[in-house]
């Protein structure tokens, strides 16, 4: 059904400083900016414990709603008792003025928090306009709901989701979280992705090179995923059985939402570390596993990775979800194109991400155009999950971002060249996306283990000209998680979706952002709504946040 | 006039030897005196009768059942020796070096375990005791306990540092133990104290390699091929470390080497053919690598790129072929399964690709499950 134009005028922000139309090359370029907050894990060299390597996901939202995207960092907590007795273990909320400054209002949102926390998921779960929080960690996890104050509220007990130990697989580590409305009923539902079963009492040490260093994850058991489904209420009802996740137990890294089918389902991506990767395709009613059937279990060689971090997005324009998620040296960061929504074909050599990325260890990645020009480039965090130095692999490295040439050429890997050696290489780990300044350039930030935390400023030269797109859904859920968005300039289509889950332990929150190159007018924007809602909007004018409401069906 | 006096005196006394010996040899009734006697004449079979003799004669004598596992050993008789030494100690369990004398004569028939129980007993009773020490680690590193192995070769070592052959098992029980960084420093000993043996060359590019050393193992390796440029199969390992490090073109140089001295190297051939797969030119990969395997039909790296190569060609059914052979040399490895499953989905058999995605996972399950049960019981020990 034809829908009109609805457009809820809503003041945008008009960009400051409009780039000229791109060259043939644009020269993608970050500067260095730091916060003095810093992911403290409690590392204990003499015996490491793995949850220390683990920490540092970090969330991008506007949590306030002054349009202005804001930060909030996890951090770890005392390996022994996983309390944060300590000052040094808090987590972190700035707010960004807009400006280049942040400030530290932890204390008066409410959101120092009390665990060993890893992962972080931004959405709206109660439709109030106001994101929340997920903050998932080491034996406890915590839903935290925003006030529209600046304050937030622990609702953990009161949501059904303080269940943190399984009777069958012990306390849970959760890795990852995503908000997907998974039976499209409007409301957000809650995966949880865990990890390993762990114990800080029965670690084993694990010897290397003359000192002792994180075991690898074969020495631990894995734990299975969760369902939460929004009651509506303020309450979440747990259908890990019912929905088929519990019956796939893994080791999960990543979690990644998409449509791969484009069935009108959001489906689920998992990366697991050093064993298959699940694929999760909704039926509406459960989840079918189909990793392997989609060819996107196992890299091509069949090999067992140390999948980490990922994202499920579509980066070669062709309308249909692709994946790609980081592993360490040796095991490249593999890339699997979607073949019309009838499975993957993994393209890491043929797009020449296999040479690039061999001698790389990653933790988060996102696909993300820097350039604005139409093209999704992918930026990694990157640095090795070990701590003791070996003669084949560089533990501490720097960030890089991998230059997507168009839809027949090869990565292009930029490190040094896009700006990134200003920091020292490091042990990176979560990273978020946004547009900090409101330059129409996507930022980026990064946490490192016991580094202060790097803010990398867009400062791409040349850089075209964009769109970012702010849903509100009326009938789907209030963020538009799940919409599918269509852009067409004159070079042709790209598309993207709403989504809050990318990179490693990480959340964005968006808007939704589009490089339109030359263009200065995107020719048509089409955003199919999870409710199966398909609105149009033609000749838009770019540069600019455009907020739009969800239309009501005819 | 000394000399040819004395020499005199000494033929003398070898004849008189002799002829007692050969009194003896006539006599039934040798006694301990004799069967030394002989022994010391060299004449070890006549010698072996005569304790025998002792030992019927005196069925409770300890010493005469030493003695005669001892004149068995020297026969390489080792399991006629222990039966003797068996008795021998039966008889008087407090003789000393019987269980050494035992241990080894258990080590020369290969009964390690035997062994190992006879020379701690040897040791215990004489803890400095440096031949108790090199044979019980040599047992070890026969009983494939390499722990235990390097911890006795190591002690022996240290106390006859020049000797090559020591330094050399407790090398290369560090190497089977993969303690990569012993292994280098005991070779690195060895090179000092015969800095041109191409073998140790060799051994300690092994034990670079396992730390990840690769480039320094290259080097290694070509010091090597220096000192004996024509030995076979030298060259095949540089092209193999060079293969590990991705510098295709060197491997290739190096296999190609080795292909001159042995025309016939169907491993050689085959990674030749991997090289040539892995620089794009599909053509002549496949042509060596089905020469390889017409050679030398278990080289699995060779099947599963004949499967790759035929896979891009979109040839499925000759695909299959390729990496059923690869399952078939070893059903274990998890990859041959994976693309087994990939070209029976393209082939539309969507039950048999199951069954191979399903082989996939129950292999993974069955490996960490063995992880987990290798470290519960490590734990509990």
């Amino acid at each position: 059904m034809l829908l009109g134009i609805l457009l809820v005028p809503i003041a945008f922000v008009a960009s400051q400083n409009r780039p000229a139309s791109p060259p043939t090359l644009s020269k993608i370029k970050f500067s260095l900016q730091t916060l003095p907050f810093r992911v403290d894990s409690d590392e204990t060299p003499a015996f490491p414990h793995a949850p220390a390597t683990m920490a540092g996901g970090v969330a991008v939202f506007d949590y306030n709603n002054d349009g202005r995207p804001d930060i909030f960092f996890t951090n770890g907590a005392d390996i022994q008792t996983l309390k944060k007795n300590d000052p040094k273990f808090s987590n972190r909320l700035y707010r960004n003025d807009g400006k280049g400054v942040f400030t530290d209002v932890t204390k008066e949102a409410g959101l120092t928090g009390s665990g060993y926390d890893i992962c972080v998921a931004v959405g709206d779960y109660d439709n109030d306009g106001y994101p929340d929080l997920f903050v998932g960690g080491v034996h406890g996890n915590t839903l935290y709901h925003n006030n529209g104050d600046g304050t937030f509220q622990d609702v953990t007990a009161k949501a059904g989701l303080n269940h943190s130990v399984d009777p069958q697989y012990g306390p849970l580590w959760t890795a990852a979280a995503a908000w997907v409305d998974v039976n499209n009923d409007g409301l957000l539902d809650l995966i949880v992705i865990n990890y390993l079963r762990w114990d800080v009492k029965t670690e084993t040490l694990c010897p290397f090179a003359g000192a002792n260093d994180y075991c690898s994850p074969e020495r631990y058991k894995g734990q299975p995923n969760q369902l939460f489904l929004n009651r509506g209420d303020g309450t979440f009802e747990d259908v890990s059985e019912k929905w088929g996740l519990r019956a796939h137990v893994g080791k999960g890294m990543g979690v990644g939402v998409a449509d791969y089918d484009l069935d009108g389902r959001p489906d689920i991506f998992v990366t697991n570390d050093t064993s298959y990767n699940f694929l999760f395709h909704n039926t509406g009613q459960k989840f079918e596993e189909v990793g392997f059937q989609q060819n996107v279990a196992l890299v091509e060689d069949g090999e067992f990775v140390s999948g980490m971090g990922l994202d499920f997005r579509d980066y070669n324009n062709d309308g249909y979800p692709d994946i790609v998620f980081v592993a360490l040296n040796d095991q490249t960061f593999p890339v699997f194109m979607n073949k019309a929504g009838k499975g993957f074909e993994e393209v890491t050599l043929s797009t020449g991400m296999r040479q690039l990325s061999r001698p790389m260890s990653g933790y988060g990645p996102g696909f993300f155009d820097f350039d604005n020009d139409g093209w999704k480039d992918l930026f990694v965090s990157r640095g090795h999950v070990e701590s003791v130095a070996a003669p084949s692999y560089t533990i501490e490295q720097n960030n890089t971002v991998f230059r997507n040439p168009g839809a027949t050429g090869r990565w292009q890997a930029l490190t040094a060249e896009a700006g990134f050696d200003a920091a020292p290489p490091a042990r990176h780990r979560g990273c978020a996306f946004a547009d900090f300044d409101g330059d129409g350039r996507i930022d980026i930030v990064v946490t490192a283990l016991g580094r202060n935390a790097e803010i990398w400023m867009n400062r791409t030269e040349n850089a075209g000209h964009w769109l970012d797109i702010a849903l509100e859904g009326t009938k789907s859920n209030r963020d538009g998680m799940g919409a599918r968005i269509k852009v067409v300039t004159s070079a042709g289509a790209q598309y993207n979706h709403m989504t809050s889950s990318v990179g490693y332990a990480s959340s964005s929150y968006g808007p939704v952002h589009f490089g339109l190159g030359a263009d200065a007018t995107a020719k048509v924007v089409e955003i199919h709504w999870p409710s199966g809602i398909v609105q149009t909007l033609n000749d838009v004018e770019g540069d600019r946040v455009l907020r739009v409401k969800e239309a009501a069906a005819k | 006039m000394m000399n040819g006096r004395s020499g005199l005196i000494a033929a003398l006394v070898q004849f008189i030897l002799l002829f007692h010996g050969c009194l003896l040899a006539q006599s039934g009734n040798p006694s301990a005196a004799d069967a030394v006697a002989l022994e010391r004449q060299g004449r070890i079979e006549e010698a072996e009768r005569a304790w025998l003799a002792i030992t019927r004669r005196n069925p409770v004598d300890a010493e005469a059942f030493a003695s005669l596992g001892v004149i068995l050993s020297r026969q390489q008789k080792y399991a006629e020796a222990a039966a003797a030494y068996r008795k021998a100690i039966t008889l008087n369990p407090k003789l000393p070096g019987i269980q050494l004398n035992w241990g080894l004569a258990e080590l020369k028939q290969g009964h390690v375990d035997s062994a190992i129980q006879h020379l701690r007993a040897a040791l215990a009773a004489d803890p400095q005791s440096l031949q108790a020490k090199t044979l019980l680690g040599l047992s070890y590193y026969g009983a494939k306990d390499f722990k235990n192995a390097i911890k006795y070769l190591r002690s022996a070592a240290d106390a006859d540092p020049d000797n090559e052959e020591l330094h050399k098992t407790l090398a290369q029980s560090c190497l089977s133990a993969k303690l990569y960084p012993c292994a280098r420093e005991e070779f690195e000993k060895l090179e000092r104290l015969n800095p041109n043996s191409s073998a140790v060359h060799l051994l300690t590019a092994e034990a670079l390699d396992g730390e990840g050393k690769t480039l320094d193992a290259i080097e290694e390796v070509k010091i090597a091929l220096k000192l004996t440029p024509q030995e076979p199969n030298l060259n095949f390992v540089l092209g193999h470390l060079y293969w590990e490090a991705e510098k295709y073109d060197e491997a290739n140089t190096a296999f190609e080497a080795e292909l001159l001295i042995e025309p016939k190297n169907a491993v050689a051939i085959a990674y030749l053919g991997d090289v040539a797969l892995k620089r794009g030119d599909n053509d002549k990969a496949l042509a060596l690598l089905r020469k390889a395997v017409a050679l030398q039909e278990n080289i699995r790296l060779a099947f599963m790129d004949i499967g790759s190569i035929l896979v891009d060609r979109e040839q499925y059914k000759d695909a299959l072929s390729a990496f059923r052979r690869a399952v078939k040399l070893d059903p274990t490895e998890t990859d041959a399964h994976f693309r087994l499953g990939h070209v029976y989905q393209v082939l539309g058999d969507n039950a048999a690709a199951q069954r191979e995605f399903a082989t996939v996972r129950e292999l993974k399950q069955k490996h960490d499950r063995a992880i987990a049960s290798k470290l519960a019981s490590k734990s509990a020990n």
